[in-house]
């Protein structure tokens, strides 16, 4: 039972960090119809922005993440604004390949700037836990769960309850009418993405802490994780995006755990992803109206 | 759709023509050039095969490279496990890669645009998770097809051989895309493209046809996967499945022109010409060339560099009408 647990909160800890990543590419899916497969290389570009600064910049790690979130919402934002809105209007074909081709830039300029080693952040609280009834709880997976929570909500209430986020709402439901009422699409798109550049950023920052290392290969993966907890959670939906995360997470190591073959932890995100997009297209707990999303 | 010009006789035997000379230019070429050309062979095969499910059908396939994956790993297994000839397991291995895709068309077919275009990224992740780990197929130490030795192999054909190889399968591609562009399936299949449900109410088999799509688009990736397995002897997960791969032979397609007969050979001709070339005279830029390329290419050139040709007289630039028509 003990064994059980331990496995079941490794996986919520673990994501937690995965909500954290994937809720920015929900957020671009949702609202910008852009699947960004630059995503992944967003994330482990934080991640070095974070470490370069931690590291040869002496700052505080935290501070060095906020910097790094800052300078990735510019990226996303001008990445919006110049290139993936000439293409708004485009079959979906088009961004998909243009995201590519800025995933694998991004990815050849981290090889040859911070070349393909593995590294890893070591803060204070690295390799400390707290038990808890029979249970290892590492210090820094707790604190990447609870700041995961906090920014999901904090993403949630600002999108629900602002009138900027009222304003994207509405470019996701349809752009043309929100032009029309007065919203400046062209902006209101960019900030979107930059948003959703900043939030991969707070997650590879993260990321730079909790796991034991990451390199620009690790892009993909993230990727990856992100299209499973998107389709799970339901397009453009950040409490969906916690929902994925978690489960992604649980199912990943309690998979490993107790589902017999080496391959299964890798292989299982991928039977979900297909499973619910053959039988559950809108999410598990998505709302049918972004179900369109995959349609238009 | 673009009316054929000439007759269509003429035009079949224009092909034969071109094949005819193409294939003696095998004995002009030096062995470097040799490779590229097959190297470009190949991709026309495969950007030829995208074509057909994403061109014409208009179901963005984002896992081709796993059908030509699957055919390499189907000719390796065949050879080094159960011991049958390379070229005996070469028509097996396409059967069944487009049995395999028609399994798995029958749930993802009913997912449009990008949710499909995830699906398939999807399956081919997990597929090359699968290979990587399954001691069939030796895992991500890889599988060697047999050249030599006591044992049942396939002795190694030259490099001419495997140009000749490749030039035939690249020219089955053309032939069959050709026979698309102006048959009843191939107008299904464009009906679908522009309105599914539309057509649906016509009276077109939908499901059939896009399963039959996806299972031709799969024979084909597969066959070129095995001549490709074949090509290297030795097949290992990671290249086999390279999502680049996919990217590459969409981006081939695309800027060439989807939906047409010449685009995708038009692509792959100057994508493959650049992969080869560059290479050798920017050693260092090309790895950031080429994601920039491919960015300005699908921006530029949505609708392919076969449409490039302006409709009428005094009409604008189409490049810029492209930006013109897509930007917000």
């Amino acid at each position: 039972m003990t064994y059980f647990l331990q496995a079941l909160t490794s996986g919520l800890l673990q994501g937690g960090l995965l909500a954290l990543i994937a809720v920015g590419f929900t957020l671009a899916w949702g609202v910008l119809n852009v699947v960004n497969l630059a995503h992944g290389a967003c994330v482990v570009l934080g991640a070095y922005l974070t470490w370069e600064l931690a590291t040869a910049g002496d700052l505080n790690p935290v501070l060095a993440g906020l910097v790094a979130a800052a300078a990735m919402f510019g990226f996303g934002y001008s990445l919006q604004r110049w290139l993936l809105n000439l293409l708004l209007r485009a079959p979906v074909l088009l961004p998909l390949l243009v995201t590519f081709g800025v995933g694998l830039l991004l990815s050849d300029v981290m090889v040859s700037v911070f070349s393909s080693d593995y590294r890893t952040l070591a803060t204070a609280y690295s390799r400390k836990s707290v038990i808890a009834g029979g249970v290892y709880v590492p210090v820094l997976g707790l604190g990447s769960l609870l700041l995961a929570l906090l920014l999901i909500t904090c993403v949630a209430l600002f999108l629900g309850r602002t009138r900027y986020g009222a304003a994207i709402r509405a470019v996701g439901m349809d752009r043309d009418a929100a032009r029309l009422i007065g919203i400046r699409v062209r902006h209101i798109c960019a900030v979107t993405f930059g948003l959703a550049a900043a939030l991969a950023a707070v997650g590879g920052s993260l990321a730079a802490v909790v796991t034991p290392s990451f390199s620009p290969a690790s892009a993909d993966t993230y990727t990856l994780d992100s299209f499973v907890i998107a389709v799970v959670g339901g397009v453009g939906n950040a409490w969906g995006a916690l929902a994925g995360g978690l489960s992604l997470g649980v199912l990943q190591v309690v998979g490993a755990v107790y589902v017999p073959g080496v391959y299964s932890p890798s292989v299982i995100p991928f039977a979900v992803l297909v499973l619910v997009l053959v039988f559950r297209p809108q999410g598990l707990v998505g709302r049918a109206r972004l179900a369109d999303r995959f349609d238009a | 759709m673009i009316p054929p010009s000439r007759p269509i006789r003429t035009r079949w035997l224009g092909g034969v023509a071109v094949l005819a000379l193409l294939a003696a230019g095998g004995f002009a070429l030096a062995p470097g050039p040799l490779t590229a050309a097959t190297t470009v062979l190949s991709y026309v095969t495969l950007a030829q095969s995208w074509n057909i499910i994403g061109g014409f059908a208009g179901y963005p396939s984002f896992g081709q490279v796993m059908f030509s994956g699957v055919g390499g790993y189907c000719a390796a297994v065949l050879t080094a496990r159960a011991g049958l000839s390379f070229w005996v397991s070469l028509p097996i291995s396409a059967a069944f890669t487009a049995a395999v895709a028609a399994v798995v068309g029958l749930p993802l077919l009913r997912l449009r645009r990008n949710a499909f275009a995830v699906a398939t990224l999807g399956l081919a992740a997990g597929t090359q998770e699968l290979v990587s780990n399954l001691g069939l197929t030796g895992g991500v130490s890889g599988l060697a097809i047999p050249t030599n030795g006591p044992g049942p192999h396939t002795s190694y054909p030259g490099l001419l051989s495997f140009y000749w190889a490749f030039l035939a399968l690249a020219a089955v591609a053309v032939g069959i895309v050709a026979w698309l562009a102006t048959s009843r399936f191939g107008l299904a299949l464009l009906s679908i493209r522009s309105d599914e449900t539309a057509a649906c109410s016509c009276g077109v088999a939908t499901t059939r046809s896009k399963l039959a799509a996806l299972a031709l688009s799969a024979g084909l990736a597969g066959t070129a996967g095995a001549l490709l397995a074949f090509q290297q002897v030795v097949v290992f997960p990671d290249p086999l499945f390279d999502v680049t791969t996919t990217a590459l032979i969409v981006v081939m397609a695309v800027v060439g022109g989807a939906g047409t007969v010449a685009g995708p050979v038009i692509g792959a001709v100057i994508f493959g010409t650049l992969g080869a070339a560059l290479p050798v005279a920017a050693d260092r830029v090309y790895p950031l060339l080429l994601p920039v390329l491919i960015i300005a290419a699908v921006v530029l050139l949505p609708g392919g560099v076969a449409g490039i040709t302006p409709r009428r007289p005094g009409a604008r630039f189409p490049v810029l009408e492209a930006i013109r028509r897509n930007r917000l």
